[in-house]
């Protein structure tokens, strides 16, 4: 009963905040409030404030109310669903409430003409290409390490008559993990660089450096997860029922994970703009980043440009990366993702 | 190199690129030989047609700036801030642009000592040339000529 309460708590004040967060200059670029990209000179233009305030006034309003009705409905029906379905009524108000600031500002910004007496540009360091930034192969070694040491307790542990699935099953989950976030941090890695057009010296050195640690942390978080499968799969093999090892095993990686990516968040930054600077005798371009929200679809959260050859764009909100989904190349890989998902899906479920 | 293009300029994005190109093959950024992106790589880089960034290129590789290389890619060509063959028949074309500038100037009225400091100072800060005129690079930095990081 009591745990019941907590997980509807929970589950609804931790989205309600969680969602109160998202449109905050500390997940986002100073010039791209609610997906609108603005001239650096207008990020803080009355229409932006005015949303923000509006924003966090009524997600805090409708968390208020979704949560102990989450809590009392869940005691009642004595089930967590209650916390669920209170989390996705908090996720699509904060959706309405995106939109309509995204709207609402776009608007005043092609009203005023906030464009009209800027000069727009591009900037990029072609030694990125010619000198990269290199896959943090030591970074992947404690995962390795790990992986073997979980492969050799598979080995070693396993009963004759243990499933096969049960036993080598953590090691190759491990193993998926670990390729999939190498592959993501290759593609980091080549999409295009978000260089700061007012100051490219500067901006290109911070980018690079944000490039760097994000590498690092993907590769930490992995062997953090890593970790994690571990400790599962031990507590798999010796049948152990109790409630506390997976509790034990599960949260410290998971929130040791998050404070990895909490410290990119915060001391990093979208671009590296929170990193000190390393270029002090730059003189400023005059030129601002480019206006493309007309390449930006669902209230500028994805990106679509069939004109466009990239296939990893920088994202516009938080400190991430998105795809362009206007690339052939994207659709196919979804596509083949989405068969190779189904697939095994049917072989698990006729098997 | 840092590539900056102005989206508002008159001057064709192509031209930005050449013109960026030379001036950081001038100021020392690419030396002679250094390799450069390739043309869809850069294009995806400035989020730019494919086809603008190849006609930068190709422009850079008649003036006998860049080399193109099928399985070496582009780089810059080795004999730049050497005296060819090319760069002779080049010299007519870009007097005549320099003319104008030149020309520019004067109509505008800017003092005629500015103008002559500005392209004194703006020759001494790129490397890599005495002023002798052969075009070898000096064996000791020239007095007075300023690097450039």
């Amino acid at each position: 009963m009591l745990i019941i309460a907590f997980v509807n708590l929970a589950g609804t004040a931790v989205v309600g905040a969680v969602l109160y967060l998202l449109p905050r200059a500390l997940l986002n670029a100073a010039t791209v409030p609610f997906g609108v990209r603005v001239p650096p000179d207008r990020s803080n233009a009355p229409e932006i404030s005015a949303q923000r305030g509006r924003y966090a006034r009524h997600l805090i309003a409708a968390t208020a109310v979704v949560t102990p009705l989450a809590v009392i409905s869940g005691a009642v029906l004595r089930s967590a669903a209650p916390g669920a379905v209170g989390a996705i009524a908090l996720a699509a108000t904060a959706a309405v409430l995106w939109t309509h600031a995204h709207r609402r500002i776009g608007h005043t910004k092609r009203r005023d003409g906030w464009y009209e007496r800027v000069r727009q540009g591009v900037a990029t360091d072609t030694s990125l290409r010619t000198d990269p930034v290199r896959f943090p192969w030591p970074w992947t070694i404690p995962s390795l390490v790990i992986i073997a040491g979980t492969t050799g307790a598979a080995v070693i542990g396993h009963h004759e008559h243990a499933a096969l699935r049960t036993v080598f099953g953590p090691p190759v989950a491990q193993l998926l993990a670990t390729t999939i976030a190498a592959g993501t941090v290759m593609l980091i890695l080549r999409a295009r660089a978000d260089i700061d057009v007012t100051l490219p010296r500067d901006g290109a050195t911070r980018y690079r450096r944000h490039l760097v640690r994000t590498a690092r942390a993907v590769m930490v978080s992995t062997a953090l997860i890593n970790i994690m499968l571990l400790g599962l799969a031990v507590i798999v093999w010796t049948g152990n029922r109790s409630a506390w090892p997976p509790a034990l095993v599960t949260v410290p990686p998971v929130l040791a994970s998050l404070a990895v990516f909490a410290h990119l968040l915060v001391r990093v930054g979208p671009a590296g703009d929170r990193l000190p600077g390393t270029v002090d005798d730059e003189t400023p371009t005059g030129l601002v980043r480019r206006d493309d929200d007309r390449f930006w679809r669902a209230a500028g959260t994805i990106y679509l440009n069939t004109g466009d050859p990239a296939v990893v764009v920088p994202s516009r909100t938080w400190t991430s990366w998105t795809l362009n989904v206007g690339n052939p190349r994207v659709l196919l890989a979804a596509a083949a993702i989405l068969t190779l998902a189904a697939g095994i899906a049917t072989v698990i479920t006729v098997s | 190199m840092h590539l900056l293009i102005d989206l508002d300029s008159e001057t064709p994005i192509y031209q930005q690129i050449r013109d960026r190109m030379v001036e950081a093959i001038a100021d020392g950024q690419l030396a002679a030989g250094a390799a450069l992106p390739s043309t869809r790589q850069l294009a995806v880089d400035l989020a730019i047609n494919f086809h603008t960034v190849n006609k930068a290129y190709d422009l850079l590789r008649r003036e006998g700036i860049i080399r193109i290389n099928r399985k070496s890619g582009a780089v810059v060509h080795p004999d730049v801030k050497q005296p060819t063959a090319e760069a002779e028949a080049a010299a007519a074309d870009w007097r005549r642009r320099a003319r104008t500038l030149l020309a520019e100037a004067d109509v505008r009225g800017l003092p005629r000592q500015d103008v002559q400091n500005f392209v004194r100072t703006t020759l001494d800060r790129f490397p890599g040339r005495d002023d002798t005129g052969t075009g070898r690079p000096p064996t000791a930095p020239h007095p007075g000529t300023a690097t450039t990081a």
